[in-house]
This record gives structure tokens, sequence and C-alpha cells, in this order.
């Protein structure tokens, strides 16, 4: 090949080499991660807590009707605002018209029965007075009768003493004269055996007199003897009293026509009773109480619990309701029940502010103290448990100056949705931060900035 | 019969001579797992030999694509390098053709010894100028750029020694016939210096782009920034992992070389010739 020939084509190399100079710049910028950088700053963190929840009632008041009482017509739904005196159930009149008159029975006929029981009681204590003046009667008549038997026994046996002794005395003055002796004994015998007879008659007579003063003063006793209590007559007054008070309360529905009436302005929160059906124990219409005003539930992460603080002011507000009020405070944060988890904010808000069953977002604020290095959240990058940022670097190279990043390991104190604050001396001042890039970086990776 | 006999030997040597640019090629084709796998034992720590085949198993062109349209720094060595050489060789032109056709024709006192000493400082290796050269670019703000290294390059006796061999070969009496004939100083060196030794000035230019096209201790002495870095310093910075791009980058900056070499072959030679002739 000639001298010419080589020469042009080293010419031709070298125009080669400029195109590919150009394509490989060109190509270099294209692929060099355009950055933006932020600089440190000193600033306090804010840490925004938002939730969302549903408005509830303060307080539920209960509308209680007796049961057993039919429904004849329901005015409300659940859900439903009611004033006071507006009819939220309507009972069968007939039905009570029934019960009244039933209840007028009942009390007639516990009437009659505590008359009857009455009457009964006095006849009683009137026979048990009877028995004990008898008893008194039986016991002095015993007494006189026993005294005047043991006298008529003790005189008896005096007079046979007497004879005997008036015996003994003639049969001495006898002998003294005659000194006879047969005879005589028979005498004696027959007037000792007479004063044995009288002794053992009076004896008898004694015993007769207390064993008739024993049974009469017994017989006395059993008069004077307490009855067994008896309160049958006073649970039927009590009785009486019940159907009495039931009657008044069902006369008093009755005054109202059956009409079961709201007490106060509320909503209906859950109904109980069924037209046709009867009342029960339970409350038929449950009414959230609306003049105490509602408050707020929202759930959050228990995570965010260092957020939160009692009495703090948050917002409420409702984009569908177009309503916003600032400077409420958190009534109480309690973990939910449902979820250990998530914690339940309760926020009070005032009447008529929001409905219940709204939904509605809370949104809380607390301030850090000042940081002096605070970055961009999005510059912090974290791998293997490591949290670290690119800074931009400046290095050598055969390009000249090239921008790059390099890795550099933080310690985060703190950080909320938009900054992370690190500990004091974690980067210079006038230390740049990769805040955002057009692509992946590593360390070491050459970066361009945005706008250069 | 014997002719081809005699061609085998030598056959063997140009195969020895060519091998090297043969696995310098086949490596620039190859990807950069098996150019990884065949120099791992020289370049990593896996100690043993490297091996390398004749041809690659899965020949791609992607170490080129990376070198030419994903390395902007290798462009930026190769137009240093282009750009040093250039000046180097201008500068060589315009110094060292006046230089050896004053010592060749000249007519002033201790010509010769002085044409001896200079070429004395040509037998002497960089390391013993590294440190006045260094000192004397640092005294005129030249160090760590292009001016300084053209600079030092600029004066190198080799060339002025090639040259001076060719001007010296101009008769003596064609010289003084044109002087006899009223032609000036100038007037003798540019229609009849310049004629006579065109050959060896472009013989002296050939070797002297082949001296400064690898260029490597100047650079690596005075040059700090790497922006300013011939293409000769590009391939010492590669690793294990860029070996393929080396491979590539080789080529490429051969090229250059080839072309100048096969374009100045002829006057090459005769330089050659003419610095080994004794006079």
């Amino acid at each position: 090949m000639g001298k010419e020939k080589m020469l042009k084509l080293l010419g031709k190399f070298l125009a080669f080499m400029l195109a590919c100079t150009i394509l490989s710049r060109s190509s270099a910028s294209m692929t060099t991660a355009v950055v933006q950088t932020a600089s440190p700053q000193r600033t306090a963190l804010s840490h925004t807590v938002s939730a969302t929840g549903k408005v509830a009632e303060n307080r539920v008041q209960a509308v209680q009707v007796e049961a057993g009482h039919k429904i004849s017509r329901i005015s409300v739904q659940e859900g439903d605002r009611v004033e006071p005196g507006d009819v939220l159930l309507q009972l069968d009149v007939r039905a009570l018209d029934h019960k009244i008159s039933s209840a007028r029975r009942e009390i007639e006929k516990i009437k009659w029965e505590i008359e009857d029981m009455e009457s009964a009681r006095r006849i009683q204590e009137e026979k048990k007075e009877l028995l004990l003046a008898r008893a008194q009667e039986d016991y002095a008549a015993a007494a006189e009768k026993g005294d005047q038997d043991a006298a008529r026994a003790a005189d008896e046996l005096n007079e046979a003493i007497n004879r005997l002794n008036q015996y003994y005395a003639d049969l001495n003055s006898r002998q003294e004269i005659q000194g006879e002796s047969g005879g005589i004994e028979e005498q004696e015998q027959g007037l000792a055996e007479a004063v044995k007879t009288a002794q053992a008659a009076y004896d008898d007579a004694l015993l007769a007199r207390q064993e008739g003063l024993l049974n009469a003063q017994r017989a006395w006793e059993d008069a004077l003897a307490e009855k067994p209590a008896d309160s049958t007559d006073r649970m039927r007054e009590a009785d009486m009293k019940e159907k009495q008070i039931q009657l008044r309360k069902l006369e008093k529905l009755r005054k109202k026509e059956g009409k079961i009436v709201s007490p106060i302005k509320g909503t209906v929160t859950k109904l109980n009773a069924a037209p046709g059906e009867s009342t029960t124990e339970a409350a038929p219409v449950l009414l959230a109480d609306l003049s105490s005003g509602c408050r707020l539930i929202a759930q959050v992460g228990k995570e965010e619990e260092k957020y939160l603080e009692k009495d703090m002011p948050v917002t409420v507000s409702s984009e569908l309701k177009k309503k916003k009020e600032e400077n409420l405070k958190i009534h109480s944060i309690e973990v939910s029940a449902e979820d250990p988890s998530l914690l339940e904010i309760c926020v009070y808000l005032p009447a008529d502010l929001l409905e219940i069953g709204d939904s509605a977002e809370m949104t809380a604020e607390k301030k850090s103290k000042t940081y002096s290095t605070c970055i961009p959240l999005q510059a912090l990058h974290e791998a293997n448990g490591m949290k670290f940022v690119y800074v931009l670097g400046e290095k050598e190279t055969v390009l000249g100056k090239q921008l790059t990043a390099m890795k550099h390991s933080v310690n985060v104190q703190e950080q909320n949705e938009q900054y992370a604050a690190l500990a004091d001396g974690s980067l210079a001042v006038d230390e740049k931060v990769i805040q955002d890039s057009s692509k992946a970086i590593d360390e070491g990776s050459p970066v361009r900035l945005e706008g250069s | 019969m014997w002719k081809k006999l005699k061609m085998i030997p030598l056959a063997v040597l140009v195969f020895v001579c060519v091998y090297p640019f043969c696995f310098l090629a086949a490596g620039s084709l190859m990807g950069k797992g098996e150019i990884q796998e065949c120099l791992l034992a020289v370049m990593g720590d896996a100690g043993g030999y490297a091996h390398f085949p004749w041809l690659p198993r899965y020949p791609t062109c992607q170490s080129y694509v990376e070198i030419l349209l994903d390395s902007p720094e290798f462009f930026v060595m190769f137009w240093n390098s282009v750009k040093l050489t250039a000046g180097v060789l201008a500068g060589q032109f315009l110094f060292g053709i006046l230089a050896a056709w004053g010592f060749a024709k000249g007519t002033f006192p201790f010509r010769k010894i002085l044409f001896t000493f200079y070429i004395l400082l040509m037998m002497m290796p960089f390391q013993v100028f590294m440190l006045s050269d260094y000192l004397l670019l640092d005294g005129l703000h030249m160090l760590d750029t292009h001016r300084g290294i053209v600079l030092l390059c600029i004066f190198s006796p080799f060339p002025v020694f090639i040259m001076y061999r060719f001007f010296h070969q101009v008769p003596q009496a064609l010289v003084e016939a044109a002087r006899l004939d009223g032609a000036s100083q100038w007037q003798v060196f540019w229609h009849i210096g310049l004629p006579g030794g065109s050959s060896g000035i472009l013989s002296a230019l050939v070797l002297s782009f082949l001296e400064y096209w690898s260029l490597l201790e100047q650079p690596m002495t005075f040059l700090k920034s790497k922006k300013l870095w011939p293409l000769s310093l590009y391939l010492p910075n590669i690793g294990l992992e860029d070996a393929q791009a080396a491979f590539a980058a080789s080529v490429i900056a051969l090229i250059p070389a080839v072309l100048v070499f096969l374009a100045g072959q002829d006057y090459l030679e005769k330089g050659i010739m003419a610095a080994a002739v004794k006079e």
C-alpha cells in the first residue's frame, strides 16, 4: 500500500476517533446519574400523626318500656335523629286496656284476700283470749277444789286421831278401874286403822290438789303460748302495692295513648323491637345522646404512641362535610381491644360539628427539639441494617474533576415523613447530601448536578 | 529448495514476533468472563500460570464497543497522546532540522566537540535528567502541563543525530557551489539542505512518532492531573475487572503506530541504517 494511502487511512482513523469521542461523551452524559443535592439544615422535626376514624356517641341512653307490651307500630329507624317528645314506638292500646283491667281485678282480689285474712286473725285472737280466761278459771277452780278436799281430809284425819286419843284416854281410865284388856284391842285396831285411812285420804287430797293445779297451770300456759308468725297478709299487701304501681304505670301509658316518646335529642342507634312483637326486658330503643356532643374514635399504629399524648391539640376535619375544627384535645389513648397492635384515640367533639357515623380525619402534630443536622428523608438509605447517605464528592479523574457519590454512614436520631435528624457531627456543614438521583447510584458512582 | 529451508527459521522468528499481536487481537475479542478466567492466575490471587487460547471461545466486539462508545476517558488520553506527539514532532521539525543542519554544514568553532557532547546527551537515560528537568519545569511553571513535556522532548538529540547523518551526506561541493553563486545560508538550507535531507527528516519524524506515541516516563513524572495523561498511562491503570478493555485499547492504540510505520517504512529503514553506519 502506498504512503499516501496510509496517511489517508491515518486521517480517517483520527476522524473516526473524533466521532467516537463525541459519541462516548454523549453516552457518558446520558448514563451519568443526574442528582439533586441538599445541605444539612438546623431544624426541629414535626411528627404528624393522621388517622381516619368514625364519629361515635358520647353517651347512649336506653328508652325502657315494661316487658310484655305489644308493639303496634315503630315510628323510627336506626340512624334517625329524634327530638325530645318524638314518638318512637306505639303500643297496642287495646292490649293496654286489657292489662289495666286485669291489674285492677288483681288488686281487687288481693284486697279481698287481705280483708279475709284480717277477719280470720281477729277471730283467732278472740278465741285465744277466751281460752286464756278459761284456763285462769280452771286454775282457780282446781285450787279451790284441792283446798276443800285437803281441808276435808285433814278434818277427817284430825277426827280419827282425836277418836284414837279419846280411846286411849278412855282405855287408861278403864284399866285403872277394871283391869280388863280383852275386846279393847279390837277397838284400838279399828281406830288406828281409821287414823291411817284418814291420813292416806289426806295425802291423796293434797296430791290431787297439786296435780289439779299443775294441769290447770299447763292449760293456762298453753293458752298464753305465742302462735307461729304468719306473713301471708303482709306479702299480699306488698303484692297489692306492686300491682298498684304497675297499674299506675299502665294508666300513665294509657293516658299517653300508648306512645313511647324520645326523652332526649339524639340519634337512634339500635332498635330491639318489631311491630306485632311484645317488648322484652331489653330496651327496645337505644338513643345516642346528642346533647352531650360526640367523639371521634380513630385508630393508629402503636409505633405512633411516642408522638401522641393526652390533651395534646388535634385538628379534626371532614372533607365530605367540609368541616374543620382545630385545637380539640385528645381525651384518651388506649390500646385497641380488637387489635393490640393499634391504639384507639378518642377526641371529644363539640355538639353539631359532625354526626354520629360520619367519617373524619384527625391530625396531631408534635415538634421535636431542634437538631443541627437534618437532611431530607429521601437522602437517607439503609442496607443491612446500616443507615447511610450519599454525599457529593469530587474525584480527580482522566476526565478532569468529576463529581462522585460517596457513601457516608450516619446515626439517625429521629425522623419524620420529611426529614431525618442525624447525630451532631455526622456531616460537615458544607457537605451536600444527594437527595434525588435519576439513576441508581453506588459508592464512587459519577454524578452530575441537575441543571449543570 | 535450500531457499525454502532457509525460510523455516525466519518463519519461526516471524511467528515469535507476531505472536504478541495475535495474543492481543484474540484477547480484544474475548468476553469479560473468558479473559478473567485466562488471566486470573497472574492478575488475581489464584497463583499458577496464565493460559491464553489462540482464538476466543465466544468472540465478541463488546470490548471495542465499550472502549469506543462508553469510555470517554480513553479518548481524553488518546487525544492527549495525539497532542503530545504532534507537539513534539512539530517542535523537533522546527528546531531539530536547524540544529542538525548546523551541526552537519555549519562553520562555527567547536562544532565537532559540541556535536559530540550533544550526542553524548542522547546516551544518557531519562533518569539522569529527571531531577534537573523537574526543577526546570518547576521554574518555568510548566509542571503538570503538556507544554512542559513537549518542551523537554523537542530538544531530544536523537532526531538531530539521525538528520545530521542525512544532511552530512549532502555533497559539500554542492553547498559550496551555491554559496559561490551568491546563495545565502537560508537559501542553501532551503534549496539544497531540505531536499537532500528530506528522507532523514521523515525517518527521524517516524522514529520520533513511534517513540513519543508510547511516551511513559515523562508523563508519569511530570503530569499529576489525570486529565493530562496520554494513552500510554491508560493501560497501567486497568485491573482484572477491565482486562478485556485493556486489550481493545491496546489494539486501538496500535493502529496509528502501524499506519505511521507503514507510511514511513522506507524512511524508517533508512534512518535506522543511517544511525547504524559509522561516520
